[in-house]
């Protein structure tokens, strides 16, 4: 069971993954997604971190379907409904998962299961510095506010997008110089081109109980929806 | 004789043309507590990350224990120095406390069993033990540049090196750092720290390196720390127990630099008959 943890937990992210992303139906999308959140109000673990560490990439999420919606209407809404959905149930699972079992865990896993290992390193480093950048851009909004910005009748005013483009870019710069101090505080203790994470941990039989949980349901429904 | 650390003539110059490093030279001796001092952009860091091997020297020389650092032994010379950056951010990126404490140890291939020892072992020396299981991006900043020490010494370095190690600490946070550094004192390593504060520098080392625009501008026991003509060049200040004393006492005295020493001195004067 130790060796398997973590290939057993990211094998069930890519299973559920796939198995909301072949619903057609928004009705079992949301049967589904009723019954997710109930697996994980009785296995009762740290819900609210998991919806809280979700947030952003929902938001995203939402913001591209909607770009999506407008760009072309003609297929009517329920099509961008449907997405965003399948989009929402993906990122609630993987949050609850990194919540569960801590993001390395995870990234092992795919490691394992056959993801290229630099993409798992980028995906892990990303995770990890998506809030160190998102504190910079809060702290930079913060200077901006006390030296007297504020934005135009909207966010297309000339002058808000010329400052956000500052901002922007300034952020982007940030982050490369922050990359580069970065690797060099890895090379120092020792990197050479791999991530190495924690041994594994056993994986409990609850984690189990979850996990099957977690993955029946969507497949009984799939079943329904495709063969009645 | 083989000292800890011999630099000769070392320059350096950055992607964009910017000349760093211009023809620097010094040496320390195993055991030996150094604080190099400079402006910002005075050439520090990129001193440090030539030290550590994470730069290779394009010109001049850098030894550690007589060996030459060059492409090929960096891996081994970072076992012997370790680098502890000014930002605790950029150093402490793992999903646990202990997975970053870790990281050094288990990247130099060290068995599973001696990762543990050693682990269990920064952690207790660093007084962070219920941190264990924390994620880095939800401690506090004091407790973030603990982590990244507890990181270095995990690796059991025999110098350490320590990038601006009181920057944006608060007091509670500055005094437990100094009492992590003599407690590394106590265990015999070749310490070197880069800093702002002459204050600490004074206190603290035994030898001083002023560095000005790339070039080692002084370079000697704290007392040079109190040369006006050193600190007027190098854009940095004497210790403020050096100008209180002489401010009080006026010049013909003895001019303490050094915190201990003042008191001393201050104690002396009320206790006089």
């Amino acid at each position: 069971m130790k060796n398997i943890a973590s290939s057993a937990i990211a094998l069930s992210l890519v299973i559920y993954i796939i198995e909301v992303s072949l619903f057609n139906d928004i009705r079992f999308l949301i049967y589904n997604l009723v019954i997710t959140l109930a697996v994980f109000a009785l296995y009762n673990f740290r819900f609210i971190e998991a919806v809280r560490n979700s947030k952003i990439p929902v938001l995203f999420s939402a913001f591209m379907v909607f770009f999506a919606y407008i760009l072309n209407m003609d297929f009517g809404y329920q099509k961008y409904v449907i997405i965003f959905l399948k989009s929402f149930e993906a990122i609630l699972i993987v949050s609850t998962f990194n919540t569960m079992f801590s993001f390395s865990k995870v990234i092992t896993g795919f490691k394992k299961i056959g993801l290229l290992s630099v993409l798992a390193d980028m995906v892990f480093l990303t995770y990890r510095y998506f809030d160190v950048i998102s504190k910079e851009l809060e702290s930079m909004e913060k200077a901006l506010i006390s030296k007297g910005f504020k934005r135009g009748r909207g966010f297309w005013e000339w002058n808000t997008m010329k400052i956000l483009g500052y901002l922007v870019g300034s952020l982007f710069i940030r982050s490369a110089e922050r990359s580069e101090r970065v690797y060099n505080a890895m090379l120092s203790r020792g990197y050479s081109g791999k991530l190495v994470l924690k041994e594994e941990e056993s994986l409990f039989a609850s984690n189990l109980i979850f996990i099957a949980g977690i993955l029946i349901p969507p497949a009984i429904l799939l079943f329904i929806e495709k063969v009645y | 004789m083989n000292y800890a650390v011999e630099v000769e003539n070392l320059f350096f110059q950055y992607r964009d043309g910017s000349e760093a490093l211009k023809g620097i030279s010094f040496k320390i001796m195993p055991g030996e507590k150094i604080a190099i001092l400079g402006e910002n952009g005075a050439g520090k860091t990129t001193l440090l990350l030539h030290l550590n091997g994470v730069y290779l020297p394009k010109k001049g020389r850098v030894k550690i224990f007589g060996e030459e650092v060059k492409k090929g032994n960096e891996y081994k010379i970072r076992q012997k120095v370790g680098l502890v950056f000014q930002n605790p951010d950029d150093q402490v990126f793992s999903a646990t406390v202990y997975e970053d404490i870790a990281f050094g140890p288990v990247n130099f291939g060290l068995s599973k069993e001696e990762v543990e020892k050693r682990v269990e072992k920064a952690m207790k020396a660093l007084k962070i033990e219920e941190l264990k299981e924390r994620i880095p991006q939800h401690l506090s900043y004091g407790q973030k540049k603990k982590v990244a020490i507890a990181g270095v010494i995990a690796v059991d370095p025999e110098i350490l090196i320590l990038d601006e190690p009181m920057a944006f600490l608060d007091p509670s946070s500055r005094r437990q750092i100094i009492n992590i550094l003599k407690y590394l004192e106590g265990e015999g390593r070749t310490l070197i720290i880069a800093t702002h504060d002459v204050n600490f520098a004074a206190d603290w080392a035994q030898k001083v390196i002023i560095l000005k625009r790339g070039r080692v501008l002084a370079e000697g026991p704290p007392e040079i720390l109190t040369r006006d003509e050193v600190i007027r060049e190098a854009d940095l200040e004497q210790p403020l127990v050096y100008r209180f004393s002489k401010e009080i006492l006026g010049e013909g005295y003895f001019l303490p630099y050094k915190t201990k020493d003042f008191i001393n001195l201050i104690k002396s004067l009320i206790n006089r008959p």
